[in-house]
């Protein structure tokens, strides 16, 4: 049995003997643990049976030493199909590209829909995306992922409060919501805005509301500088005066005073790209790398590298297949070294930057003074002393 | 020992089933009257439509029936299709 279950894989050729030794040439060519099958007597000289198509040179010797004739018939199995598709060169070519037509094609957006916003908001969006590489027809393979094009949309378009990116095939879907800007109700315990820090007031932007304070005022933190009560008089009746209640809007900005104490280092460590680069390609199938190009390039001493994953896919469906580029930055470590006024100089932008973080972008450094200044074991620690403009008005 | 001896008792009670005689005889499954398997070393002398004979070591197996075909020869296993109507040993 198990001798007959290769005629799938392997190819078996049906044969015509005729002759009067068929049973010698059968027991010859079994003895040479060769198999046969399906043997038919058709007349007394004449019989039909099936061997594999790769002993048909043993059967045709021993055919020959007891004076047989072979005639070949039909030939099946495996091999033999793989053999005939071989012939056909025509139809292996076609098919491959086929498939490297229907593979380029699904790597195109056949269609971007967006929904949810209004008209012009749907034309500014699609011309944004058009910068980014999408639109209708182009080609998605190197596009950027779906995450960054979004944020670089709600980045160039501060009106939309939403945008959602999928992918369903060839088609992409957009789904955005516009902002809507509140409008504030006046009511009777709207807001006041009080001071969060004590200074002296140096500016004020107040677009409702009553001041209490005036410029050069000295204030405490707590105190009230904007109230929410407005005096109107009538003209008919000017003696008596009437209070409305309107929502408190505006920045006061404040002269304050801060003590920063810290410590830098006069050498500074810095690693820094060289631009030389190299990239490197491979596929990644389930947990198998097969490296396409780039893998005869050996690194460099010092490196930081970027790998980027794009999987491949057919329509709706993901390959088991992924595309892995890496590229490799050579860097190199560096030494600087500061004098005392660029240590110093480095520390206020850093001060500089830090306030802006942490008290708004719209602070500003009046004034610095260094109180204290030493250097030990390659260390400087300052004491610096600022005036700072910043807003100090808070909503209560 | 008397236990290590026990372990051994089965094997020194019973013959072995298969001796060096035994594999020399052919060993024939027949299945109704429509096939024959034939097993262990064999030779085939004559082929008929009716008739097949083969040779084992000791018995000449002369089968006779009606459209008789052989459904695969291998070294050592022959297997026989069609009306099957007598198999003698001579």
């Amino acid at each position: 049995m198990k001798h007959k279950q290769g005629k799938y894989i392997f190819s078996s050729l049906t044969i015509t003997m005729t002759g009067n030794n068929l049973e010698k040439v059968l027991q010859s060519f079994i003895q040479q643990d060769y198999p046969v099958w399906d043997i038919n007597k058709v007349s007394d000289t004449v019989s039909h049976l099936q061997i594999y198509e790769h002993h048909l040179h043993a059967l045709t010797l021993l055919a020959d030493d007891y004076d047989m004739e072979i005639v070949k018939g039909k030939v099946s199995g495996g091999t033999s199909f793989l053999k005939k598709l071989w012939k056909r060169k025509e139809w292996i070519i076609a098919f491959i590209i086929s498939g490297i037509f229907i593979f380029l094609l699904t790597q195109t957006a056949w269609k971007v829909e967006i929904k949810g916003v209004s008209i012009h908001l749907e034309d500014k969006i699609k011309e944004n995306l058009a910068e980014l590489g999408l639109y209708q027809g182009a080609w998605t393979y190197n596009l950027a992922s779906l995450d960054v094009i979004q944020d670089q949309v709600l980045h160039d378009m501060p009106e939309l409060l939403y945008l959602g990116i999928e992918k369903q095939g060839v088609t992409y879907h957009i789904d955005a919501l516009e902002k809507k800007s509140e409008k504030h109700l006046a009511d009777s315990n709207s807001e006041q805005l009080i001071a969060n820090k004590s200074g002296v007031v140096l500016k004020m932007f107040i677009k409702s509301g009553q001041p209490i304070v005036e410029i050069n005022d000295v204030v405490k933190k707590g105190d009230i500088l904007v109230k929410n009560e407005i005096e109107t008089t009538e003209e008919e009746e000017k003696d008596k005066k009437k209070t409305n209640k309107v929502p408190v809007q505006g920045k006061v900005y404040a002269n304050t005073w801060y003590n920063i104490s810290l410590t830098t280092s006069l050498q500074l460590e810095q690693n820094q790209l060289t631009g030389n680069h190299i990239q490197k390609y491979q596929l990644q199938v389930k947990d198998t790398n097969i490296p396409l190009w780039g893998f005869w390039r050996s690194s460099y001493e010092q490196y930081v590298a970027n790998e980027e994953v794009k999987a491949l896919h057919l329509w709706k469906w993901n390959l088991p297949i992924q595309m892995i580029e890496q590229t490799i930055y050579e860097y190199n470590d560096q030494q600087v070294k500061r004098t005392l006024p660029e240590t110093q100089e480095a520390v206020i932008k850093h001060v500089d930057n830090h306030i802006k973080t942490t008290l708004g972008q719209d602070t500003e450094i009046l004034k610095y003074y260094v109180l204290h200044e030493s250097v030990e074991n390659g260390k400087v620690n300052m004491n610096i002393y600022l005036s700072v403009l910043e807003n100090i008005a808070v909503e209560k | 020992m008397k236990r290590m001896s026990q372990l051994f008792q089965p094997f020194k009670r019973n013959e072995p089933y298969l001796t060096s005689t035994t594999l020399t005889l052919p060993i024939i499954t027949i299945t109704g009257t429509q096939s024959l398997l034939i097993e262990n070393t064999y030779s085939l002398i004559e082929y008929e439509h009716n008739r097949i004979v083969l040779q084992s070591n000791e018995y000449t197996i002369a089968i006779t029936g009606v459209n008789l075909s052989i459904s695969f020869m291998y070294p050592n296993e022959l297997m026989l299709t069609g009306s099957i109507e007598q198999v003698v040993f001579q």
